[in-house]
């Protein structure tokens, strides 16, 4: 499925990393804008008066320009920190088979989930480094209602969000889509 | 890499990448505004609502993304002229498809920013962007009969 793409031959391409994008047709395999010229090539500084300028009228995205770093150097410990996401995934999707055991008419509705948060563990397994051979199932959950299992994935979505403050660029993009997702969840289950 | 300008004091630096991405991240805006500008000609009337509220959704982070680049120094890139939809737009299912594309889009580009951004408050915002793109997105996957509602991975196709 490819999305929008600007119609005018000799448009700015802009080739998006990964699926879809607004690729324009024309793209010669450079990736970025020709509209857009990147003077130099380095980065760009703003001083610091104009920064407390700004950062009263942007309201999203303003404070980009605060100093710290968040990436963390400590792969140990993002690795923890995906592995503990891969868990508490498995727990929401227990959580969802035994709210079906117990109620089969919210086969339906839960299900989706159920398979989502799978996905997701596997794919934080694979992340942080563990292998499929390597995964203890996790324990018998307390029998679940829908009100739980918002209240889990909801609590999944946080810790998603946390650990995307601190995650290499190498997987932010996984823990976001995972955070988006169970918020998302969180929100249709309500 | 970041280089550093030379300035008088020592300044917070945005890295090219970071630029870069912000910029597509405006493009798939401008893209978003244009497919809903397009599908409320098709929707109907309940449809239309939800479509209304996303459209100042998307104009309020275009406005947001275009004055963090004018802050930094870079020019916001603008809308193109005109658009293709990736399928012909003819009716309320069309146009409801087109919506999906457009948001999954913008969650990609906004996915994009967090991975060439290592600022915890633009972080922040990406990520909160992908976020209620994903819940509108849910909302056009609903109507259009798509399943999952909710992608398990938002912004991959």
């Amino acid at each position: 499925m490819h999305a929008v793409s600007p119609r005018l031959p000799g448009a700015a391409a802009v080739s998006m990393r990964g699926s879809a994008g607004f690729a324009a047709a024309p793209t010669r395999g450079s990736a970025g804008f020709a509209a857009v010229s990147m003077r130099g090539s380095a980065g760009f500084a703003l001083s610091r008066r104009r920064a407390l300028a700004a950062g009263a009228a942007a309201v999203v995205l303003p404070p980009l320009l605060g100093a710290c770093t968040a990436a963390t150097d400590q792969p140990g410990a993002v690795d923890d920190a995906l592995l503990a996401m891969s868990d508490a995934a498995r727990m929401d999707a227990a959580m969802v088979v035994a709210a079906v055991t117990a109620d089969p008419g919210l086969a339906e509705r839960l299900e989706p989930l159920r398979a989502a948060r799978i996905e997701h563990a596997r794919a934080l397994d694979s992340a942080g480094g563990r292998a499929p051979e390597e995964v203890v199932p996790p324990a018998t959950p307390p029998a679940a209602d829908v009100v739980a299992i918002r209240d889990a994935v909801a609590a999944s979505a946080r810790t998603a969000t946390e650990v995307a403050g601190n995650a290499p660029a190498l997987q932010i993009g996984l823990v976001a889509e995972i955070a988006a997702c169970c918020a998302t969840y969180a929100t249709v289950l309500a | 890499m970041t280089l550093r300008m030379q300035e008088p004091d020592d300044e917070p630096v945005v890295p090219a990448v970071t630029v870069e991405a912000l910029q597509r991240a405006l493009a798939g805006e401008h893209a978003a505004l244009w497919a809903y500008s397009l599908a409320l000609a098709f929707v109907p009337v309940e449809w239309a609502r939800q479509a209304r509220q996303d459209v100042e959704a998307h104009t309020t982070l275009r406005g947001q993304i275009a004055q963090t680049l004018t802050e930094v120094g870079q020019r916001p890139v603008s809308a193109q002229p005109a658009y293709q939809a990736p399928q012909p737009v003819v009716d309320a299912v069309s146009a409801g498809a087109l919506l999906v594309s457009a948001e999954t889009d913008t969650i990609a580009a906004w996915r994009s920013v967090l991975e060439r951004s290592s600022q915890a408050p633009l972080r922040e915002a990406g990520l909160r962007a992908m976020t209620e793109a994903t819940g509108r997105l849910a909302y056009w996957r609903t109507v259009t009969e798509r399943s999952p509602i909710v992608p398990v991975f938002p912004g991959r196709d």
